[in-house]
């Protein structure tokens, strides 16, 4: 699979509907409808200054409001610190207030991990000068952030309101980042996107590898390549860390969202490869079972459809035997 | 797809095979356009709604220009003619299928241009039965141009990938064409599409033909059902908007060796 092949599908899918339930959007009353959009934001202390905001375990709803991602808050003697800023506006201005009560300092930088628009639309909440992005990512929010709102606005409605597209106006560079007392090792990696910002903490021991790592929530696929993720897991499963903060799930010390992120991908690989090997179609192979240990996963058959349509073309555009012409 | 209950629901009986219930006939998606479109495309003959004519689609769509899906109407039996239509699509009609020695059984990917019923409609003896979902979907599949200009493969124009497989009782034909389906509502780009594409077996008899619309996705790629399990090959030909014809051969497998290469699967 090329590079090149994923370029031309990436555009149109960012914006028009990550991760849109629909089902789950109807069969809401109207009063719901109506009402005030309001995030309740719940830190959890999971280190000594440092909280973790998690992220619903489901797709993007007008329910949730697109609040499926984790964020993390980190107090520092300069001010306070992100890891991703949520999916609207409304949400960054949240966190920026969370920030002020919990710190009793000011947001000074938001790290964006990468581009999908539950952990970086709320960016606009915050003044450019504090966005912090590597240089894939600000070309790409600058390409696709335009689509990746609009989808955002079609599938969590109200929620977003006032959001727009961020445009981080610092490069996040590989290297140490010595901020207020606190020591940031930032790689940068891909495979879940076309870049994955890490982040290692050396005073705390936490490690923030965004959305390469998933963790009893299904992961997703729509801009994936699958070999250099897998590349990035092992390069992120060397790193010492005391706790690692998935892009989606509960922080936890150990491997199992590495491991557990890793077994997902090779079990989609090798369902659709089983269903493109019998000769199935898109919506033939997305009927198929899971293994049983995905029962555990949340919306795992949700996402595995979306991994299909993503990932069979490339499958048919590698494997299909030429015709000979007649 | 689930199989008719003939307990659960009354079944007539007509030419020895079974009806559903004639009252079927007000559609379940209360679409406004489907009596237009039924005028349109089913030449004035009867047509009832029929679960047993499946669209499947996927749970959510996330492009607009390579929306997924299948139409299954075997439980029908044999049919003359299948059609896809979309009824809100700027063109609805999406596809025709007739199956001179092939099953009511289609899968392929198209262009949505919002969200909008999705039927199938199988033609049985003068009599239409239909099925259909209702697809959600975003706008402009069809008629907004893609961010990124869309790399067009014109040396392999026409070039055809595919495979296919002995199934119990027919031959299962995948089949990928490098071809764009400009559908003439952008800018700039006239209209180019493959329009029509027929299998053939190795002797030269027709199985199934298709008429492919607009709508279908660049580079079509399709599922079909064929019978001809003596044959050795298949035969597609294809011809695009630019009288351009295409052709090309598909080994069928020897029977003994699929089921040696299926066993040897983990």
């Amino acid at each position: 699979m090329a590079a090149g092949e994923r370029s031309h599908g990436l555009t149109r899918r960012h914006g028009l509907a990550l991760g849109l339930s629909a089902a789950a959007a109807v069969c809401r009353p109207f009063a719901a409808a109506t009402a005030p959009r309001r995030y309740v934001l719940d830190p959890v202390r999971i280190a000594e200054g440092v909280w973790t905001v998690y992220g619903a375990q489901e797709a993007i709803t007008a329910e949730n409001g697109g609040a499926i991602a984790n964020v993390t808050l980190l107090d520092t003697r300069e001010g306070c610190v992100l890891i991703d800023a949520g999916p609207s506006h409304r949400f960054g201005t949240a966190l920026d207030a969370l920030a002020r009560d919990l710190t009793g300092k000011p947001v000074v930088r938001v790290y964006l991990t990468h581009l999908h628009a539950d952990h970086s639309l709320g960016a606009t909440a915050f003044p450019d000068t504090v966005l912090w992005a590597g240089p894939g990512l600000r070309t790409d929010l600058a390409r696709f952030g335009n689509d990746l709102a609009s989808g955002m606005y079609r599938v969590a409605g109200d929620w977003m309101r006032g959001t727009g597209v961020p445009k981080p106006a610092m490069e996040a560079r590989e290297g140490a980042e010595d901020v207020g007392g606190r020591r940031f090792r930032l790689l940068r990696l891909s495979g879940h996107t076309r870049e994955d910002l890490c982040l290692f903490e050396e005073a705390s021991g936490l490690l923030f590898p965004g959305d390469l790592v998933f963790l009893d929530r299904a992961a997703t696929t729509p801009d994936a390549d699958l070999p250099r993720w897998r590349t990035a897991l092992r390069t992120i499963a060397d790193i010492p860390c005391g706790l690692l903060v998935p892009g989606h799930g509960p922080a936890e010390a150990g491997r199992r969202g590495i491991d557990q992120t890793l077994a997902w991908l090779d079990a989609v690989e090798a369902g659709i490869g089983a269903g493109f090997e019998l000769g199935l179609d898109v919506t033939e192979i997305m009927a198929r079972p899971l293994p049983d240990w995905a029962d555990g996963i949340a919306v795992a058959r949700y996402e595995y459809a979306r991994s299909v349509m993503h990932l069979l073309p490339e499958i048919e555009a590698d494997r299909l035997p030429n015709l000979s012409a007649l | 797809m689930p199989a008719p209950n003939p307990a659960a629901s009354p079944v007539l009986r007509s030419a020895g095979r079974p009806m559903p219930n004639a009252s079927t006939t007000r559609d379940p998606l209360d679409s406004p356009l489907w009596p237009s479109m039924a005028e349109r495309y089913l030449g004035g003959l009867p047509a009832i709604f029929d679960d047993r004519v499946a669209v499947a689609l996927p749970p959510v769509t996330e492009d607009q220009t390579q929306v997924p899906l299948t139409v299954d109407a075997r439980a029908i039996g044999p049919v003359e003619e299948l059609l896809v239509i979309a009824d809100l699509n700027p063109f609805p009609l999406t596809l025709r299928l007739v199956p001179t020695a092939a099953q009511a059984f289609v899968a392929f990917r198209m262009k949505i241009e919002q969200g909008t019923p999705i039927r199938a409609a199988a033609r049985r003896d003068g009599l239409w039965h239909v099925g259909g979902r209702y697809l959600d979907a975003a706008g402009g599949g069809c008629s907004v141009p893609p961010v990124v200009e869309k790399k067009v493969d014109w040396r392999n124009l026409g070039r055809m990938r595919g495979r296919v497989w002995r199934e119990a009782h027919d031959l299962r034909l995948r089949l990928r064409m490098t071809h764009p389906m400009d559908n003439g509502m952008i800018a700039n780009v006239p209209l180019f599409i493959v329009e029509t594409l027929t299998v053939s077996d190795a002797s030269g008899r027709q199985l199934a033909s298709l008429t492919l619309s607009e709508a279908i996705a660049d580079d079509p790629t399709l599922t079909l059902l064929v019978a001809g399990p003596e044959t050795e090959a298949l035969t597609v030909t294809a011809r695009n908007t630019a009288g351009n014809d295409f052709r090309a051969r598909a080994a069928v497998p020897p029977a003994d060796a699929q089921s040696a290469e299926m066993q040897g699967r983990p």
